[in-house]
């Protein structure tokens, strides 16, 4: 476009008179061209920066999405050790008395399963706590 | 048939809350302050009754009004807080903020003088030269007539261009 016309159409902005197509030319303008009046230079910053302030989005929230997975699996995890501790104790009554050795196996056993499942819970506590977080959220946009 | 109602209010929710998180940054300026209010107003149009929300036929320009409105009733109760501090500040302020301004390039000159207006013209220029809205639908925003929508505009953009110039003017 000319600058005749550019400078008509600054005209019209200044008084607040532009259309929103007029405005898009302006803008269309003063990104494209590179040698323009050195009184024209204020409007490529306007033009510039409006153009960059429209792209501005919400911030995503890092805690709603991500973790929500992780209590459930350190759920399933737990249920799954306590299903298998359960059923080695409850095959174990129906076999004769162990002796000492296999007693000794069966404690260490237990107590490898023991320490996982705490481990498990623990992490589970720790995201747990961000579901909670969630859920009073979500409640309140439920509500 | 209620599902995908809601479902067609989250995606319309979504769709909307970038611009009412740029309009209500606009205002409060604070971004953390902004995100607490495009929360406020997205529970508020949630918990609105599905009748009340269908019957609205601009459910974007209801939600923006709402916004606005939401931001300057803060506003209104934080100054009232702060208000002789701000009459006493407020010529040293002008210094500053060209010092302050200068340090930077020009696109964020632009964001500092626009932030630095009072709300009503901060909120003007946001919905014009950044949303794009209609004169009428700024009007009936901002419940003044669409003359007057010119007549501010007018003068809010010759407001910035002149700060602007004072700025490179003391500038480098």
């Amino acid at each position: 476009m000319e600058s005749k016309a550019i400078a008509t159409l600054i005209r019209k902005y200044e008084a607040g008179e532009t259309s929103l197509v007029e405005e898009s030319q302006l803008k269309d303008y003063f990104s494209t061209t590179e040698d323009i009046p050195k009184e024209w230079l204020p409007y490529r910053a306007f033009f510039g920066y409006f153009t960059e302030a429209y792209k501005e989005t919400f911030p995503e929230q890092e805690s709603s999405k991500t973790p929500s997975l992780y209590p459930w699996m350190a759920i399933a995890a737990m249920i799954a050790v306590i299903l298998t501790v359960f059923l080695t104790t409850s095959e174990s009554k129906n076999s004769l008395p162990p002796n000492s050795e296999e007693l000794n196996l069966a404690f260490e056993q237990f107590q490898t399963n023991i320490q996982q499942v705490s481990n498990h819970l623990n992490k589970g506590v720790e995201q747990v706590a961000y579901l909670n977080y969630w859920n009073t959220t979500t409640q309140k946009l439920i509500k | 048939m209620q599902l995908t109602a809601e479902k067609q209010f989250i995606d319309q929710i979504q769709s909307m809350r970038d611009r009412i998180f740029r309009v209500t940054k606009r205002i409060l300026i604070s971004k953390e302050e902004a995100e607490d209010a495009t929360q406020e107003v997205i529970i508020k149009l949630w918990n609105m009754d599905q009748e009340k929300r269908s019957s609205f036929k601009n459910i974007e320009a209801y939600s923006i009004t709402m916004a606005k409105n939401y931001c300057l009733d803060r506003l209104k109760s934080k100054q009232a807080q702060v208000l002789t501090l701000n009459e006493q500040l407020s010529t040293r302020q002008s210094n500053s903020l060209i010092k302050q301004i200068q340090a930077s390039d020009e696109m964020s000159w632009v964001a500092k003088i626009i932030d630095a207006l009072p709300e009503k013209e901060r909120l003007i220029i946001q919905l014009r030269e950044i949303e794009q809205y209609d004169f009428d639908q700024i009007a009936s925003l901002l419940e003044i007539p669409e003359g007057t929508v010119r007549v501010y505009l007018s003068r809010t953009r010759k407001k910035i261009k002149k700060q602007f110039l004072e700025i490179q003017e003391h500038g480098i």
